[in-house]
């Protein structure tokens, strides 16, 4: 295949999957509904669309439509930019659609020649050319269409505007054909590479220029398709090249790109536009304020409180649970069970003390997911309009004490939703060490929604003072923990690089789209595990299993931690469902068992031990069993430990006995 | 003062920030004052490569202009119509030449 040549590549008419590519921010998501019509998430915080979405286009026949995750420039860095290259390489495409940003011309170009230089059919969308009239920016697409030798629409898939030429640009969209002089060094270097490539659905110089690159996704792809004496051969005219010039060759080849991008830029923008005022601007800029920005993230801390705390937990169980539940639902069943069902044992399996309706699921639905719902809102509201970056700066200083930097915000306030998606989310941080890091302070000391509605209804029963030492307790651990761990996990710091976009006001049928999406999960991979939880306290509890471990916790609960005995049994049902651990404390202390110092120790206690059944199996999905094994045998003891010592703590100073 | 007067006042003390700053001899990103331009000069060897090609891929290039918006909490700089927001430590690593 000659390397010379980019375009290689047949247009296949008809049938065929066109891949929405594009940087993060540029309203690809909104782009794919518009296209599509069908449920997505739609996003503009990176990383979010870790999974490749994938539906079908309305507008054109037998067209599946692909959405990946945003991508920088190649060679890939994170999860999300190695997947969108897998897609490209692994799919069979009819072609490529990416969307740009179209008051960002030279960045989006850059990513534009990339695609092109692959020989795969192309089509550039420059998208929010509502925002770029705004601005006064004004580009000439035609100049970018004959450069490029490819179609380029401008578009507003927010308001729908310029879909249909759109639509009928990738209809029809011929191979990509661009050719950027490299400097002879590489272009020799280009040549000799060729020669040993395999056939690939991506045109042949490309995969050489990602080789000289360093890319690791084509390291792999092409360590399945040659034989070791080829790939030696490759990887030593690599090294030679790199001798050659001095310096990476990733750096001069995207030097060259840039000159020949810019040299488009230049003919093509028309206007610039100019920095642009307003009230928006100016909320971003005290959003990140030194001073104004705290105050700004206290009113929001505290409208995510009122809305997921009070309104969730409070208004909507009080209704759901209280109401529709405990007196329409449940009775009806525990009837109809109990007429059906001869059998004792099954009947009690179902709606007894730990029956699998009663308490399983009643909980799951009338407890959890109320506040499961209301946080989820809350959240993708902070992310379509463009907080979470902001959230990510003001952040920075006090996670980069932990080794991690501001972008470790997301998950962990994802955490207080669901410690579960949250690792999941982890995916966005860029380096295993981070990762690792974020896994072990979620499960150590970030309490999920449906721990948190029952511990802080119980706390605020006590006093506000109660509250006040759980939450400095758990601060403290968060910090002190995670400062000592980062020491300990091996590997580097990486420091905080995002980008901020433009403060929008979010779309309303997005925002429930993105919530669906998510409860959607959430009712598919945490309500089953909480199902299995339930099941298996009953059978323990009927094998006398429990009574056991109530007996042989016994000095460690009562005399270490000053509790009755019957608290060890919250605690193991707290690892099977977090909320019984707290619930059962709860029932408890209604009962007048447990004074205000003993409720304090047994909350912090409870929420610093492991986290969920469904969580520490998503640990051990995404970290593997060995590093989930070593959280949960980190927590367990630590968990006791500042249990132990808050006790001594409160007694000595006079607390709440 | 008059609302024109005001600024006037304050272009003519950014102006005198940035010609304070130019005189200095070498010149990081991070200590470009806010409001002010630079011009890319180079990257420094520190600088991890991943995130070289990041910036570069964003338009920060030897030869471009960025516009400074603020230096604290973290360095919030302009490139075309994007805001970056990078770590001081960061942009310790980028030189950077006129300023305006």
């Amino acid at each position: 295949m000659d390397c010379h040549v980019s375009s290689n590549v047949e247009v296949v008419p008809g049938n065929g999957t066109v891949a929405l590519v594009g940087q993060p921010n540029v309203g690809k998501s909104v782009l794919f509904q518009r296209i599509t019509g069908s449920h997505a998430i739609v996003s503009n915080y990176p990383g979010t669309t870790v999974e490749v979405t994938r539906g079908q286009a309305r507008l054109l026949p037998n067209t599946v439509v692909l959405d990946t995750p945003g991508v920088i420039t190649f060679p890939p860095h994170t999860e999300d930019e190695r997947v969108t290259e897998r897609v490209l390489l692994q799919e069979p495409l009819k072609a490529v659609l990416q969307v740009g940003d179209a008051k960002n011309l030279r960045r989006t170009l850059l990513l534009t020649v990339q695609l092109a230089e692959m020989g795969l059919p192309l089509v550039l969308s420059l998208n929010m050319m509502d925002e770029a009239n705004a601005r006064g920016v004004v580009v000439d697409h035609t100049v970018i269409s004959d450069s490029l030798s490819l179609p380029v629409i401008p578009i507003t898939a927010i308001r729908g505007e310029g879909i249909e030429e759109l639509t009928k640009a990738v209809q029809s969209a011929p191979s990509s054909s661009i050719h950027i002089n490299y400097p002879n060094e590489i272009e020799f270097a280009l040549a000799d590479i060729c020669a040993y490539l395999p056939d690939a659905p991506i045109s042949h110089r490309a995969l050489a220029l990602l080789w000289l690159s360093g890319d690791l996704v084509i390291e792999e792809w092409l360590q399945h398709r040659l034989d070791s004496n080829d790939l030696d051969e490759i990887t030593a005219r690599r090294l030679i090249l790199q001798e050659a010039l001095g310096k990476l060759p990733s750096d001069v080849i995207q030097v060259s790109r840039l000159d020949f991008v810019q040299g488009v830029v230049n003919a093509a923008l028309v206007d610039a536009g100019t920095g642009w005022g307003g009230t928006s601007k100016t909320v971003e800029h005290l959003m990140i304020h030194p001073l104004w920005g705290l105050p700004i993230l206290a009113v929001v801390l505290y409208a995510l409180y009122w809305f997921v705390g009070v309104f969730g937990a409070g208004f909507l169980v009080d209704l759901i649970e209280g109401g529709l539940f405990n007196q329409v639902i449940n009775p009806w069943v525990i009837t109809w069970v109990n007429r059906l069902i001869p059998i004792p044992i099954l009947v009690d399996f179902l709606v007894g003390e730990y029956g699998l309706w009663t308490v399983g699921m009643t909980y799951a639905l009338a407890l959890i997911l109320p506040i499961v719902t209301t946080f989820f809102l809350a959240f993708a509201l902070l992310e379509d309009t463009g907080y979470l970056p902001r959230l990510a700066v003001l952040t920075n200083r006090l996670f980069s004490l932990l080794g991690l930097n501001g972008k470790a915000v997301l998950p962990m306030i994802l955490g207080l939703g669901c410690v579960t998606m949250a690792t999941l989310t982890t995916r966005v941080l860029e380096h295993k060490r981070e990762r690792i890091l974020v896994t072990f302070l979620l499960a150590l000391a970030i309490p999920c929604s449906a721990q948190l509605g029952v511990v802080m209804g119980m706390l605020a029963g006590i006093s506000f003072g109660a509250t006040l030492i759980w939450s400095s307790v758990l601060l403290v651990v968060f910090l002190v923990v995670g400062w000592l761990a980062a020491r300990v996990v091996p590997g580097e710091r990486s420091s905080l690089l995002v980008e901020l976009p433009p403060l929008r006001w979010p779309v309303p049928s997005n925002l429930i789209i993105k919530t669906i999406a998510r409860l959607e999960w959430y009712l598919k991979e945490v309500i089953p595990l909480f199902l299995i939880g339930t099941a298996a306290l009953f059978v323990l509890d009927r094998a006398g299993i429990l009574s056991w471990i109530t007996n042989a916790a016994e000095p460690l609960v009562t005399g270490w931690l000053g509790l009755p005995a019957e608290a060890s049994t919250a605690f193991l049902m707290g690892f099977l469902r977090r909320d019984f651990g707290a619930t059962g404390l709860f029932v408890m202390e209604s009962q007048g068992l447990l004074s205000p110092a003993q409720v304090v120790v047994a909350m912090v206690t409870v929420t610093l031990f492991v986290p969920c059944l469904a969580s520490v199996l998503m640990m051990y999905k995404e970290r593997g069993w060995r590093t989930a094994v070593e959280i949960v045998l980190l927590t367990f003891p630590l968990a006791f430990l500042v249990g132990g010592l808050l006790y001594r703590l409160l007694t000595v100073v006079g607390w709440g006995l | 003062m008059s609302p024109k007067g005001w600024r006037k006042h304050f272009h003519r003390r950014r102006r005198r920030r940035c010609h304070d700053a130019l005189s200095r001899i070498s010149c990081a990103l991070a200590d470009v004052p806010p409001g002010c331009q630079a011009r890319i000069v180079s990257f420094s060897n520190a600088i991890p490569a991943n995130r070289k090609e990041h910036l570069q891929a964003y338009g920060m290039v030897p030869g471009f202009w960025v516009r400074v918006i603020q230096q604290s909490p973290v360095t919030v700089i302009q490139i075309e119509h994007t805001e970056l927001a990078l770590e001081a430590e960061l942009a310790r690593e980028v030189q950077v030449g006129e300023i305006k």
